[in-house]
């Protein structure tokens, strides 16, 4: 006698069948090579000089021996305008544990003032009058944040909005930290 | 003519500098930087190349600020057993492609390299008092290719930014021929050959003020004229321009240009391109004037790249020349920039 498959259990199958694939396409998506494009080469992080909102000049290499996430955007450009309130969240998280976010605002200064004033940012915010951190790590376009490792060297580029509240990827930032404290 | 070639180098500064069109059209997820250049912001990201047509037609006779007929000015300057010619239709048509490399985040240069065709129809009384047309042969080739560098002196951003002031200094090259002649072996007019023959200085400052999505620009140009190695000098030129846009959306801008030129006299150190007894355009008391155009623009980006297209309308509110000299009755202009 021919068995049948019941009509409820090929759903169930196909639901388990779904769950098990999502998981893993939502498991790609969040590794590090999905979150940052890794250079072919390792290069060492242009230092970079400019002026924070209370016009003192800032450098990069202030920062040596931190994970640094460069994020470079505009008040004009709408992605940035939502992720930066998921990095302050993130950086809240993170400072403790050595991670620098630095928002580098390619606008002008008034505006780049009204938006972190009302937003309540927190992390550093430096201006990038005449576009020489555009130029020193090849930004096309907003928002791109660089990972920099404790080295200095440059160990990554987003090009595009992240969820930077995402648990996937808070977790990948930590395991970078952390990662960096062994080897260092 | 020359007057014609600086309102077509003023017009590629312009267009190469202005054409770029306001988007925030996204790559992916993202603000493209290349595409997102607002008009008249400037200063390609990394390398911006335009193509540039141009025509402009000339009819109108002008004494000083009146019209006047060629057959009343033949009649005027006609002597009985002599000659004399006046022009009755000019076109000019200039491809020019453009270059804009930023050397540093402040420092960008430029370079046009254009290709000219001209074309004239003549009206002639000869000695005997009759009046005949005839066509002058097309003249062609490689203009004065022009280098020009552009400091940004002041600006509040890098990209969209409020204010801006941009000066800039450049060299225009003899690199088009200055010499044909005609058939009987005269120099062609000064006005049509293809190049001037002189190295020539220009200085430039742009001054841009925006109000988004309004964008206001004001420009000032010099060309400071040498002689040429024919003897002949174009007279140095002045030209302003206020310049409006508006982003009408994300991939349309609209805009209305004012756009001024004075310009000197010509010298004919050597006498070789006057004739004149015998020719209207051949007579440098025949040049330098004063004009003043309104150009309605419109710049159109195209999606999801870092291209834009660009016409231009211009047609004289004013005009003002020193004797009699033919002027320009329309003016188009059409670009294609792209940024990299």
């Amino acid at each position: 006698m021919r068995s049948k498959i019941s009509q409820s259990k090929l759903w169930l199958i196909c639901i388990l069948l779904s769950l098990i694939t999502s998981l893993a396409f939502a498991a790609d998506i969040n590794t590090p090579q999905q979150l940052f494009q890794i250079p072919k080469t390792i290069t060492q992080a242009p230092n970079l000089s400019l002026f924070d909102l209370e016009n003192r000049e800032q450098r990069l290499s202030r920062y040596a021996g931190k994970v640094i996430l460069l994020h470079f955007w505009a008040t004009w450009c709408s992605s940035c305008l939502l992720e930066l309130p998921q990095l302050q969240k993130l950086w809240e998280k993170l400072r403790n544990k050595g991670l620098v976010v630095i928002a580098i605002a390619a606008d002008n200064r008034k505006s780049v003032e009204a938006f972190v004033k009302a937003n309540q940012f927190t992390f550093p915010v430096w201006i990038d009058q005449y576009g020489s951190g555009l130029r020193a790590y090849s930004v096309k376009g907003f928002p791109t944040t660089s990972l920099i490792g404790r080295t200095g060297n440059l160990e990554g580029m987003a090009l595009g909005p992240r969820d930077w509240t995402n648990s996937y990827i808070f977790k990948m930032i930590e395991a970078i930290l952390a990662k960096d404290v062994k080897n260092n | 003519m020359r007057k014609l070639v600086l309102l077509g180098f003023v017009s590629t500064i312009l267009g190469i500098t202005t054409t770029n069109v306001f988007a925030l059209g996204e790559c992916g997820l993202s603000c493209c930087i290349a595409s997102a250049n607002t008009s008249g912001v400037t200063l390609a990201p990394n390398l911006g190349l335009s193509l540039q047509y141009e025509y402009m037609d000339m009819e109108t006779i002008r004494e000083g600020t009146s019209e006047i007929g060629p057959n009343d000015v033949i009649n005027r300057n006609w002597q009985p057993g002599g000659s004399y010619s006046v022009p009755t239709s000019m076109i000019m048509q200039k491809w020019s492609l453009a270059a804009a490399y930023p050397v540093t985040e402040r420092f960008q240069v430029l370079g046009v390299l254009p290709y000219i065709k001209n074309d004239m129809d003549m009206r002639m009384k000869n000695k005997m008092g009759m009046v005949m047309e005839h066509k002058m042969d097309t003249l062609q080739g490689l203009g004065d290719i022009t280098v020009l560098g552009l400091y940004t002196a002041y600006t509040d951003a890098p990209i969209r930014p409020t204010q801006r002031l941009t000066l800039g200094f450049g060299l225009k090259m003899p690199t088009g021929k200055n010499d044909e002649k005609n058939a009987s072996g005269k120099y062609v007019h000064a006005m049509m050959q293809l190049g001037s023959g002189s190295w020539d200085a220009l200085f430039t400052a742009n001054y841009l003020k925006a109000f988004y999505p309004v964008i206001l620009q004001a420009s000032l140009f010099y060309q400071l004229n040498t002689e040429g190695n024919e003897g002949y000098e174009f007279g140095d030129q002045f030209s302003y321009d206020l310049v409006s846009r508006y982003q009408a959306n994300n991939f349309i801008n609209v805009g209305l240009d004012l756009h001024g030129i004075y310009a000197m006299k010509d010298k004919d150190h050597d006498g070789k391109y006057s004739n004149i007894a015998t020719s209207m355009v051949d007579n440098p008391e025949h040049t330098g004037l004063h004009s003043l155009f309104l150009t309605p623009v419109v710049q159109y980006k195209i999606p999801n790249t870092a291209g834009s297209l660009e016409i231009k309308y211009q047609k004289p509110l004013y005009q003002d020349v020193n004797g009699y000299q033919q002027v320009i009755d329309n003016r188009w202009l059409l670009s294609l920039t792209w940024n990299f």
